[in-house]
């Protein structure tokens, strides 16, 4: 058994489900559960595919910096849009990043860098 | 005057008593230039023609323009007399008021105004602001009509209303022609006009039709034989210039005892950023304080040479600013130790709370406040409140008595900062030192920005992530450290370098002002952006464009400006926007969408949360041309010189900030301008990758 092989599909299906319950959040039965655990969401995973798709090959440390550091740009960019302008606000962050996430992470398991 | 024609009489007259009708002639001589300046003149009307007063009445006009003269008549018991208008400037901002007082049973009154308005040339067409004339205060109705006179062989291209709002230019309704030209009349919100010359369509179409052509062309390589001629050429003027300087004997590389290279390492230039910051801490400490006493003088602008020189008798030499010339900045301003008394007087009261708002909460930098008895009460009631132990009152600050002129100075002697090494500078002398600091400023800035420049190019065996660590280090530490710099030498100077909202005109508040720059932001943003490229430029050894990009990120813009449509106006826009001051059209308000784009980073890394930390859009700009100048290895060709000539704009733009002097705001820039630069870079590696995929496609 290849572990490596293992840990990462463990993770694409992580990355997967993780954000079909984000996008589920929004459901008004769940408005009023504690979101502390789409905080680590926001802040890791969205970064994550986006340091997958820009850069093939990275250190550990450096993958989490990209990780962290593309994850803040991203949440901050979207709700920024939201602030300035009326006809962004149709969308919520809660769903166009989990659905940004979602789509980066099909191109990545498709169009694998070599 | 010959072409300001009597076009009001195209309009009917008002009539009614005390009925005031304000007709003004605005008369356009445009100049169709790639930049240069223009003016028009303005002849304005003021009639009542059917008055009923019975006492004296007083009666005030506001222009947003320079008079040339203002003339008064009335008619008073049937016989015509000349009324005196008093005319001032700075009471009401840069409008100019006209006061007279109408006589009791005056039956009829006309005011008659003349001036110019300046306009601007820019790119082969005229952008001109539209003169405004009101009445203050006024019981009965009054009424408005402006014209524009245009000559024949010109049109308006764009109308544009005071929020930079663009109106279709049918919304100008021509009335008349004269010879030769063409009256329109103005609805009174269009604030601004474009002029261009009636063939600059044709012209602008035949040239972006020949230009797509010729790209086009180029794009299929049916220019080879002229790309050979052009390298003969160039071949050839290189060959000659060589020649020359060999008959001439110049000096050649070997006879200098260091080479640029060498020159350009990112430690030396560093070296040379430390030694002119230490050279102007070192020139403050000998040459600083200022040696006049300063007075922020908040009193009407037919008042203060009188308080000058009603001061100058209690403490000496004098020198004075006033709100007309700056109280944005008085915050920076006092808090640099640049005045030592402020004069609080017959301020008018309408125009007092903005300037109250930005004084009063940073008065406590000013050792001694003169209030005298004609100032604001409700104003003088609060700084007394606030600053009891610095409040000195006066009856009359324009004529002190002798136990007043005694208080003050002995006050201000015990405050009065001293040269620290004993040393006297005359004024003159002082002021020969604060432009040498104005200089040094500009250098200052464009060794810092140079240095980063020659970071970026020096990556060495680092790693990209380390890369990018040094290169925001660096960039961090280059304004903050800039900003400390401007900071220390105005305290020592007592005197602001620069400052962020000079109102323009007021050329002697800032050192970099008495080198005829105003604030400096223009020459201080060209600083930043030559000293990027310089750095890069020496540390690589060749200018970082190819001449295949320097045609196209050339020719691009050009052709956008050329474009006779709505492109072309959006490109010409957004050049006034940037380089002009206008702030008009569709360009202005995708510029307020990009700072509203850029306010939200900064909002939601807690910017802005309280007054103490502002957020300042220009700040984060600076910090967000960081990340992408790192990541240059990374892009192509083309996408690296225009990535470079992007971020050099947008943080030679941002370094402009270095002279606001507000530390606090850049604090809680950094970060979020960090952010800011990561979305730029993700659309720069765009760029970059479509570049790849292009190239590839052609090989």
């Amino acid at each position: 058994v290849n572990l490596r092989l293992v840990v990462g599909q463990l993770a694409d299906g992580v990355i997967v489900l993780y954000s079909l319950v984000v996008l589920a959040s929004i459901a008004p039965s769940l408005r009023g559960v504690d979101n502390i655990l789409l905080v680590p969401y926001f802040l890791l995973v969205p970064g994550y595919v986006l340091t997958a798709l820009l850069y093939k090959s990275l250190r550990k440390i450096g993958r989490l910096f990209y990780t962290v550091i593309w994850g803040v740009v991203l949440v901050v960019s979207v709700s920024s849009l939201e602030g300035i302008s009326a006809g962004y606000q149709i969308l919520p962050p809660s769903i166009v990043i989990p659905i940004f996430t979602l789509v980066i992470f099909t191109y990545n398991h498709f169009h694998k860098l070599p | 005057m010959a072409l300001l024609l009597p076009v009001a009489a195209a309009h009917a007259q008002v009539q009614g008593t005390n009925v005031v009708s304000v007709t003004s002639t605005f008369s356009i001589q445009p100049i169709y230039d790639f930049y240069a300046s223009g003016s028009g003149l303005v002849a304005t009307l003021i009639n009542a023609s059917s008055l009923q007063i019975t006492s004296s009445t007083p009666f005030e006009a506001i222009s947003s323009y320079r008079p040339a003269y203002a003339v008064a008549t009335a008619v008073v018991n049937g016989s015509s007399e000349v009324l005196p208008v008093v005319v001032n400037s700075g009471r009401y901002g840069s409008f100019f008021s006209y006061d007279l007082v109408l006589p009791a049973n005056a039956t009829s009154f006309v005011l008659d105004i003349e001036g110019s308005v300046g306009g601007n040339a820019a790119l082969w067409r005229y952008v001109a602001g539209i003169p405004t004339v009101s009445i203050n205060g006024w019981g009965g109705p009054v009424f408005y009509t402006l014209d524009m006179q245009i000559p024949s062989g010109s049109s308006v291209s764009g109308a544009y209303d005071n929020f930079g709002n663009s109106f279709p230019t049918s919304y100008l309704r021509q009335v008349a022609t004269y010879s030769p030209g063409v009256t329109y009349n103005v609805p009174p919100n269009v604030s601004t006009v474009i002029l261009e010359p009636g063939l600059f369509v044709p012209v602008a179409l035949g040239f972006t039709i020949a230009a797509s052509a010729a790209i086009v062309l180029v794009a299929m390589g049916l220019f080879r034989m002229g790309r050979v001629i052009l390298t003969k050429v160039i071949i050839g003027i290189k060959g000659g210039v060589v020649r020359v300087l060999n008959r001439a004997r110049l000096p050649t590389k070997a006879h200098f005892p260091f080479s640029v290279r060498k020159l350009a390492r990112p430690k030396t230039i560093l070296v040379l950023f430390l030694l002119c910051a230490i050279l102007m801490i070192s020139l403050g400490v000998a040459a600083g304080p200022d040696p006049q006493v300063k007075a922020y003088v908040i009193a009407d602008p037919s008042g203060v040479n009188a308080i000058r020189a009603s001061l100058a008798g209690a403490v000496g030499s004098v020198a004075v600013v006033t709100p007309d010339q700056d109280y944005v900045d008085f915050a920076t301003m006092s808090s640099v130790g640049d005045f030592n008394v402020v004069v609080v007087s017959n301020y008018p009261t309408l125009a007092l709370p903005p300037v109250s708002e930005f004084v009063l909460p940073s008065l406590g930098n000013v050792p001694l406040v003169i209030v005298d008895n004609s100032s604001d009460p409700m104003f003088a009631s609060q700084i007394n409140l606030l600053y009891p132990s610095q409040v000195v009152h006066v009856q009359n600050a324009a004529n002190l008595t002798g136990a007043e002129s005694q208080e003050i100075a002995s006050d201000l002697s015990s405050e009065l900062r001293t040269n620290l090494l004993g040393l006297h500078l005359g004024e003159t002398s002082f002021k020969v030192t604060l432009t040498t600091e104005a200089g040094l400023s500009f250098v200052l800035i464009f060794l810092g920005w140079a240095y980063l420049g020659s970071l970026i190019s020096d990556s060495g065996s680092q790693s990209e992530l380390a890369h990018l660590g040094t290169v925001i280090a660096a960039g961090v530490f280059v304004f903050v450290f800039s900003e400390i710099i401007y900071v220390e030498v105005s305290s020592l100077l007592a005197f602001p370098l620069s400052l962020h909202a000079v109102i323009s005109g007021a050329k002697d508040i800032t050192a970099v002002g008495l080198l005829g720059f105003g604030g400096g932001s223009t020459p201080r943003l060209a600083s930043g952006f030559i000293g990027l490229l310089a750095g890069i430029t020496l540390a690589e050894g060749r200018p970082p464009l190819h001449k295949e990009d320097f045609a196209l990120i050339i020719a691009i813009p050009i052709l956008l400006l050329a474009n006779p449509f709505f492109i072309g106006n959006f490109a010409f826009e957004a050049v006034l926007l940037f380089v002009g001051n206008f702030s008009i059209g569709t360009a202005f308000a995708t510029s307020l969408s990009l700072k509203g784009f850029i306010y939200g980073f900064g909002e939601a890394l807690g910017g802005g949360v309280t007054g103490t930390y502002l957020l300042s859009a220009g700040k984060m700009l600076y910090f967000a041309g960081l990340a992408p100048l790192a990541y240059l290895k990374r892009m192509g060709r083309t996408s690296m010189a225009l990535t470079i000539l992007l971020c050099a704009v947008i943080v030679g733009d941002g370094g402009v900030r270095v002279g606001e002097m507000t530390p606090t705001k850049t604090y809680i820039a950094v970060l979020p301008g960090l952010a800011v630069g990561f979305a730029f870079l993700a659309v720069f590696l765009g760029l970059a990758l479509a570049e790849k995929y292009i190239r590839g496609l052609r090989q």
